[in-house]
């Protein structure tokens, strides 16, 4: 058990080191984001070395209570947001909450739709929330994490690539509703984008995607009486 | 390193504690979610203060990435044992993330524009 979190744990630093190098040698090219590099190249390589997928699996165990106090950190940068917070609470609430209670009636709607099955469906419903809160939120409900962590990528993928399209079509031109949608929608990656827009998106984005978190997070729960 | 150390201390204590209030009083919400409350407010208190955890705090959140890669890995090991049409997936995650941003930046507009108008 020891010899195998010591193991998983090494190998996960040294290849995510390398690969923030890379990262930064290529001058952050988006594409070259070390989640990706380093996923894959783990994925393709511990078979190779004769490292069994359950065996690291079982090894992360070091990573998932990091997770844990990731989200704990997250504190700080929502006290450093606060004074703005504050100013516009209501219509960061409003917004936020609104989006929100949207993304959950949609997924809910859609997959009853589809015929989803629960426990894909518990994986679904999170996935709005950034990814530390999101997995947590989506063990609670009885939903399968790791999928939860392909479903927050995907969804954050897509609305980083076609969000600015959409808001442009949809004619939403002010500058707080553009960056909450973007942070509420893409979290972390949509809040980059917003601070290229401009310092008042950006803050949006970064409070959007806190926020998020913290409603999904008090929301989820009641899902366990639908579910 | 000793003052990382012990930053990171004081972050892992706030979630200690949620974790043990969410046992104790059987709460629905995630420990860690309450401990990031519990030193939320401790910091807006003034009980702990920011140059306590910042340093420690802020290092955690860059690398929240190196954290994402097992759970990825796990997922694509499950996703191979996943017998399901993956279209279908597909068609949700893109249409409820639509709705979100389309909603949260009109209802956002809607208020602006409502506030404006009370202001008048």
């Amino acid at each position: 058990m020891i010899e195998s979190i010591l193991l998983c744990t090494g190998i996960t630093v040294l290849a995510y080191v390398i690969g923030l190098k890379l990262f930064k040698a290529f001058n952050h090219n988006v594409w070259l984001n070390p989640l990706y590099t380093v996923t894959l190249f783990l994925f393709i390589f511990l078979p190779l070395f004769h490292f069994d997928y359950k065996t690291y699996e079982t090894g992360s165990t070091l990573f998932s209570l990091l997770m844990q106090t990731a989200i704990v950190s997250l504190a700080i940068p929502l006290f450093k947001q606060w004074p703005l917070i504050k100013k516009h609470f209501k219509k960061i609430s409003t917004g936020i909450f609104v989006g929100c209670v949207a993304g959950f009636c949609s997924t809910f709607f859609l997959a009853s739709l589809f015929g989803i099955k629960e426990d894909i469906m518990a994986s679904l419903l999170p996935k709005a929330a950034t990814l530390p809160v999101a997995l947590s939120a989506s063990g609670s409900i009885g939903g399968v994490p790791s999928l939860t962590v392909l479903f927050v990528l995907t969804s954050a993928m897509f609305s980083f690539i076609c969000g600015p399209k959409v808001l442009e079509m949809f004619n939403i031109t002010s500058k707080a509703a553009k960056g909450l949608a973007m942070g509420a929608s893409a979290q972390a990656l949509g809040a980059s984008k917003c601070l290229q827009w401009g310092e008042e998106e950006g803050a949006m984005g970064a409070i959007a995607m806190t926020t998020t978190a913290l409603i999904v997070s008090s929301i989820i729960p009641l899902f366990t009486y639908f579910i | 390193m000793h003052r990382l150390f012990l930053q990171f201390t004081l972050i892992f204590s706030s979630l200690a504690v949620g974790n043990a209030m969410v046992s104790f009083f059987r709460l629905p919400l995630s420990g860690s979610i309450l401990g990031m409350l519990l030193l939320f407010f401790s910091l807006l208190t003034g009980i702990i203060q920011m140059e306590w955890v910042e340093k420690a705090a802020n290092l955690h959140l860059q690398h929240m990435t190196l954290l994402f890669i097992p759970p990825v890995i796990g997922a694509l090991v499950y996703f191979h044992s996943l017998h399901m049409k993956i279209w279908k997936l597909g068609v949700i995650i893109a249409g409820s993330s639509l709705c979100i941003i389309i909603i949260t930046g009109f209802s956002v507009e809607l208020y602006e524009k409502w506030k404006r108008r009370c202001n008048r």
